[in-house]
């Protein structure tokens, strides 16, 4: 019977490593032989568990976790449009429930509405319109182009009338931007010097003062 | 699945057999978790270890001849192990030893675990030949080093080492005939 018989050396050293008795030396070799030898990784492996017959702290096994994980890691990576089976159709199930939730949203998302009080109010003028400084009064034609360029490319319903404050305050954050600013005062200053022009030449059939005049 | 050859299993595994990476795991965790234990003397340092080990492997089975798959897992197992020792992960091997008893007190309850285990150990220790009782008692109730036991028994360290091997490869054949 196999009870009976003697361990192997290599038994009793699998044992001895487990237990700690090796010398340092010995140990070491022990270890170099676990390397290469699967007949002393057996021996090492079964004195383990004899001796966890009688610690009751060794386990038995592992986990049964560990198999998931090393499943988890083998399994390829899914490629981008090569799902098949249940996996594409839940996915296109919920790219198009996603889909149709972003609808519903954008639909049901209250537009916010110019409050003309308020914006009056912000500007500290009541109903009235703000008062611009001088020099974006006289850029007005250089806003207007802007305003206008702005209602033809954003399309608004037939039954919405701009609301001048609204206008206002666009124009007012246009000309905040610094380039708008300077366009303005180089307007200002060619417009200037026109007059000055016209005011030399004295010649008002010239179509060019006469169409600046009427601004 | 169980009779399939190594061989058979892994070719399974190549197609997308899951029942065979089962089987797998079934014939080969627990030796090779051992293995781990005894180098690392950590259960949990050994478990994640052993999932190192498997994907490593079964990422390059191709490399490897199937009848040699379960030293190919040792090699691999032990190369893992060594990586993780030299991460810094865990004590040097020179630490607690396995099977070391965890209090000097002699306490069967706590070393079998359970009250009901220990008892039955100790009947089963009880019928083993007097020599290797002396030894497992000495090693485990009294939890003397080797070299001590074999001191006091006036024998030389690989005997008292091959007394307490046999005594326990009888007991587990006991305890494995008892619970089926």
């Amino acid at each position: 019977m196999a009870d009976h018989s003697e361990p192997t050396n290599l038994a009793v050293s699998a044992l001895a490593y487990v237990c700690g008795e090796l010398s340092p030396q010995a140990r070491a070799a022990f270890e170099r032989r676990l390397a290469d030898d699967p007949a002393a990784c057996e021996a090492l492996s079964e004195a383990v568990q004899l001796l966890g017959l009688l610690d009751g702290q060794t386990p038995t096994r592992p986990t049964p976790a560990y198999r998931a994980a090393v499943r988890h890691r083998l399994a390829p990576p899914a490629a981008p449009g090569r799902l098949t089976g249940s996996s594409a159709w839940w996915q296109s199930l919920g790219v198009g429930v996603l889909a149709v939730l972003a609808v519903c949203v954008c639909l049901a998302w209250p537009v916010p509405q110019p409050q003309p009080q308020a914006i009056g109010q912000r500007f500290g003028n009541g109903q009235d319109s703000p008062r611009l400084p001088s020099m974006s009064q006289q850029s007005v034609p250089v806003r207007e182009s802007t305003v206008t360029q702005t209602t033809t490319a954003a399309p608004q319903p037939a039954t919405h009338q701009p609301d001048p404050d609204e206008l206002l305050v666009s124009v007012w954050a246009d000309l905040s931007n610094s380039e708008h600013l300077q366009k303005a005062r180089l307007a200002h200053q060619r417009r200037q010097q026109r007059i000055t022009d016209r005011d030399t030449l004295a010649d008002p059939t010239d179509r060019r003062y006469r169409r600046g005049g009427s601004r | 699945m169980s009779r399939l050859t190594d061989a058979e299993l892994i070719r399974r595994f190549r197609t997308g057999d899951d029942s065979a990476l089962e089987a797998l795991f079934e014939r080969h965790e627990q030796a090779v978790y051992h293995f781990l234990v005894g180098l690392l003397r950590n259960p949990h340092l050994a478990e994640d270890v052993l999932q190192d080990t498997f994907v490593k492997a079964l990422e390059r089975v191709s490399e490897v001849q199937a009848e040699r798959f379960k030293g190919w897992l040792y090699t691999v197992a032990y190369r893992e192990a060594m990586l993780a020792r030299r991460r810094g992960k865990l004590a040097p091997s020179s630490g607690a030893a396995v099977g070391e008893p965890a209090s000097r007190e002699p306490d069967p309850c706590t070393l079998a675990g359970q009250a009901d285990e220990a008892h039955l150990l100790r009947q089963l220790i009880s019928q083993l030949p007097e020599a290797q009782q002396r030894v497992i008692h000495a090693r485990i109730y009294e939890g003397k080093p080797f070299h001590e036991i074999a001191a006091a028994l006036g024998c030389p360290l690989s005997t008292a080492l091959a007394r307490m091997h046999q005594g326990l490869h009888r007991l587990r054949q006991w305890l494995e005939a008892r619970h089926g």
